[in-house]
């Protein structure tokens, strides 16, 4: 294997074609295909790419270039499907190949290259079908043309053009030099009636890869020379090493080296296990920041609880008039919740691979943006952006951890300090005590009622940090033009960062609680904003992951209060949300809400939109001893027109455990300025045997398709607390769930 | 040099005997297919088996597969795939795939000794493999499959 050649899933390529159309199963995936070699590989046959995702070889040869991380949500087979599907060509014929970081491949939903916020279908869902049409229509006018006839009386069928009249057909390979010299004009998508693909049967395009063991993550990347790299971290926030002795860790056989970068002090050897056993025998002093160091969750939550009652909040929602909802009440109701850091424990433990030679900086990583894990090697080799080359693995779990690009800026320094190809492995108690944080929040809430025991008014302060504070001086400039000077995008970045701490409200913190959709006459949302020192990131449903369950559980008190079913109230105020009603009663109806329980069972109800999508669960749990089972889930989800199927409830049943983890599990706290968690013993993430029975129902829609990877976990642990209330008649409003 | 039967074939290995069995297969034989997950046997991620039992390779000294057999992912279906993995594909059980060795590993070794498991003996066997992306219902139908396949 040379230094540059990576390895490729390829199961009998050319036996593959042969059997296309009988559905044979096997997908070629190319995992990675340095894109630099592409002119190599296909010197022998002509090469046709009509658009930045397709490319097609004389020799039958169709390679689909997947431009989002596939982490596990679908990507991976979606987009291929939507190209394949007006270029009326089977996916599963597809070579997939990962795109470079280039702005041809920018999310349209989020103005730069990276795959989040659940957008990738709704992103594509146009520009991806136009392209496979415009390719389409080149090879039937080329056809024609070569055939003379009617371009009316041509059809395709999977990769063919076929002229009926003349019983003549022609692969679509056949066709480039022909096509290449076609003007498409405006193209017409095909109707939902005309679907073969969107919305029918198919599995997963990579099940066969990933049965198999086959595929590579980032943690399997291989190079010539590979050396791993494992970073002595710091001991509590703010710690900075100011000196080491690695005279011990340098006598073991196979350590090459011991260097200082930005996040510690990196041990280089010839495996994980030796950089693990070496970085034990090294001596690091570290010099530490004294407050930061003593930061703890009691601090923060002292700090927070201030916060609450200090008067400087911004407002996100002001309807009606609340003072008045105030003075004129007849009753009112309050709470506090609160919420925990949370982390996302993927699976695989970061990590990344990285290589440095005098002209250029090669990076393989598990990450959810290419630009912005070029601009992260960038900055840490020194080296021009156009010099860089970043590869993008598949990712074991994603979750928005992988949009931050901490893992590559710090392989490209210790790539760079150890001159040799080196891979950056974290541990797990690494991973989960270094990691982005979902943010942690305090919220006070109240209500109003009138005479007639009906809410009038509503009330939520958030104290939380800024998410966007701490990512903008990145993505700022990513999103912005290339044309844009460096200086000028950098200041644009540093400028938002700023007016996000405190001066101007970040949307992330209070989606889901700003624009809550209850009908309610007055309403009124502010956020006041706090900065201990933590780092935060994008976890699965950002915002929504605690919003949801704080204004779902708050709902629950006021229709309590108010006297009503939690269903019958939430439905009498969602009149104006159709969409946030019909996924309410179907999930009702599904979950049979007004049939009797067996003896033990209490259900609890509750509804969130997301990211463009609606959903709705019902949890259905047994209390016992203190301890909560939640035994089945019902969920009703609106993504407006569903891609697959199976995909979408497979996505729904992931949010629900995921969801369901963070309900009953999850909590990320401090002591001394450290992350007190390390492992699966001590934040444990839900297991089969804690599974409930989960039924998916999907709302019927012809509207573009919208997400489906984050909006199934908002309403997930409200649902589970609200039957906790149904249960025991205690309110829970602090996550994750504990009774007693 | 600890030597071994490795997916049939007889593999030496030139390392530290303290070495976790996983880094051996991962760093020194190569053989990614088998993943790091915790390090200290709580997620499953590394499960391989050793003469034939499923066992955690991240706290198992390479020393201790001396003279044994041991099978990894890379060596179950040797001849296409197997029941188990057929059931994988089927039942759409993959989303990220990180941990999907290792739960293939353990459903392989319950099947083996138990070829109709009860949803508690499933329960049993594979509550030590940890899926992020909640994969469980879909485990579970796929073993039901296999075990129902079966005469």
């Amino acid at each position: 294997m040379t230094a540059d050649k990576l390895p490729s899933v390829d199961v009998s390529r050319r036996k593959f074609i042969q059997l296309a159309g009988s559905g044979a199963g096997a997908l070629v995936i190319g995992l990675y295909i340095p894109f630099a070699l592409q002119d190599d590989a296909d010197a022998a046959a002509k090469s046709y790419a009509p658009n930045a995702w397709l490319r097609v070889t004389s020799d039958g040869e169709y390679t689909f270039i997947l431009d989002r991380a596939e982490m596990g949500q679908g990507v991976m087979t979606a987009l291929p499907l939507l190209l394949g599907e007006e270029l009326d060509f089977d996916p599963r014929r597809f070579k997939i190949e990962n795109a470079p970081a280039d702005r041809r491949y920018d999310n349209s939903d989020l103005s730069m290259q990276v795959t989040g916020g659940s957008t990738s279908v709704h992103a594509a869902w146009r520009p991806l079908r136009k392209a496979g049409a415009e390719a389409r229509m080149a090879f039937v006018m080329a056809a024609a043309e070569a055939w003379r006839v009617p371009l009316a009386e041509c059809e395709t069928e999977n990769g063919l053009v076929i002229h009926k009249k003349s019983n003549q057909s022609v692969h679509y390979h056949k066709l480039l030099e022909a096509a290449e010299k076609i003007q498409v004009g405006d193209v017409v998508l095909k109707t939902p009636a005309q679907f073969r693909y969107i919305g029918k049967p198919m599995g997963r395009l990579e099940n066969h890869a990933k049965v198999t063991g086959k595929p590579v993550f980032g943690i399997d990347v291989t190079h010539d020379n590979l050396h791993v790299g494992y970073i002595i971290r710091k001991p509590s926030l703010g710690a900075t090493p100011s000196r080491f002795e690695a005279k011990k860790a340098m006598e073991l056989k196979g350590v090459q080296g011991v260097y200082q970068v930005s996040n510690g002090v990196a041990v280089v050897a010839k495996n994980y296990w030796l950089a693990k056993k070496a970085a034990a025998l090294v001596d690091v002093e570290w010099s530490t920041d004294k407050s930061l160091s003593a930061t703890s969750s009691e601090s923060i939550l002292k700090a927070y609880t201030d916060a609450l009652a200090a008067n400087n909040a911004q407002v996100a929602t002001d309807k009606g008039d609340w003072d008045a909802a105030v003075k004129s009440a007849t009753k009112t109701i309050e709470a506090t919740y609160e919420i925990p850091y949370v982390a996302h424990a993927t699976m695989e433990p970061q990590n990344c691979t990285a290589f440095i030679s005098t002209d250029k900086c090669q990076v393989w990583a598990p990450t959810q943006s290419p630009p912005l894990a070029r601009k992260a090697a960038a900055a840490a080799s020194g080296m021009s952006e156009d010099q860089i080359e970043i590869y993008t693995t598949l990712l074991g779990g994603g979750f928005g951890r992988r949009l931050a690009q901490d893992y590559v800026g710090e392989a490209v320094e210790v790539a760079k300090a150890c001159k040799v190809p080196v891979k950056v492995v974290w541990s797990r108690e690494q991973d989960m005590q270094h990691s982005i944080l979902r943010p942690n929040s305090l919220h006070s809430l109240r209500a109003t009622f009138d005479a007639s025991n009906q809410p009038t008014g509503w009330y939520h302060h958030l104290v939380s940090q800024s998410i966007l504070a701490h990512i903008t001086p990145e993505w700022g400039p990513a999103i912005m033009p290339d044309w844009v000077p460096n200086f000028a995008k950098n200041a644009a970045g540093s400028f938002s960062s700023w007016l996000m701490r405190g001066r101007t409200i970040d949307d992330t913190a209070v989606e889901g609680a700003k624009d809550m959709p209850y009908d309610i006459p007055s309403i009124y949302v502010e956020h006041t904003y706090v900065e201990p020192g933590v780092a935060i990131g994008f976890w699965r449903s950002v915002g929504h992951s605690y919003t949801g369950f704080v204004v779902e559980g708050f709902v629950d008190e006021v229709a309590h209060a108010s006297g009503q079913d939690p269903f019958a109230f939430r439905k009498s105020l969602l009149k104006d949300s159709p969409r946030n009603l019909k996924v309410l009663e179907t999930v009702a109806d599904r979950a049979g809400w007004t049939n009797k329980l067996e003896a033990g069972r209490f259900r609890g109800i509750a509804q969130h939109a997301s990211f463009r999508s609606f959903a709705a669960a019902v949890a259905e749990v047994a209390v016992q001893d203190n301890n909560i089972a939640v035994k089945r889930v019902t969920v009703a989800v609106d993504c407006g027109t569903v891609i697959n199927p199976d995909m979408v409830k497979a996505q729904v049943e992931s949010a629900v455990l995921f969801g369901l983890t963070a309900a009953l599990h999850s909590e990320i706290t401090l002591q001394n300025g450290a992350v007190v968690q390390s492992n699966f013993h001590d934040y444990p993430i839900l297991r089969m045997n804690e599974a409930p029975i989960i039924d998916v129902h999907i709302v019927a829609s012809t509207e573009a398709p919208t997400g489906i990877g984050e909006p199934g976990v908002p309403p997930i642990a409200p649902a589970v607390a609200n039957a906790v209330f149904a249960a025991t008649g205690k309110r829970l409003r602090k996550l994750p769930l504990k009774l007693g | 040099m600890i030597t071994f039967t490795l997916n049939g074939k007889k593999t030496s290995v030139e390392v530290d005997p303290e070495m976790p069995l996983l880094w051996a297969l991962r760093d020194e034989l190569n053989l990614k297919g088998t993943k790091f997950g915790c390090g200290m046997s709580l997620c499953g991620a590394c499960t391989v088996h050793l003469d034939g039992e499923a066992i955690r390779s991240c706290v198992t000294p390479v020393s201790l597969a001396e003279g044994k057999s041991v099978t990894t992912i890379e060596g179950i279906g040797a001849n296409g795939l197997t029941a188990v993995q057929q059931a994988w594909v089927e039942c759409n059980v993959p989303q990220c795939g990180y941990c999907q060795s290792g739960q293939i590993m353990s459903a392989s070794a319950l099947l083996k000794s138990n070829p109709k498991p009860t949803d508690a003996d499933i329960d049993a066997a594979m509550s030590g493999n940890i899926c992020r992306c909640g994969t469980y219902p879909r485990i579970k139908k796929a073993i039901k499959m296999v075990a129902g396949a079966r005469k």
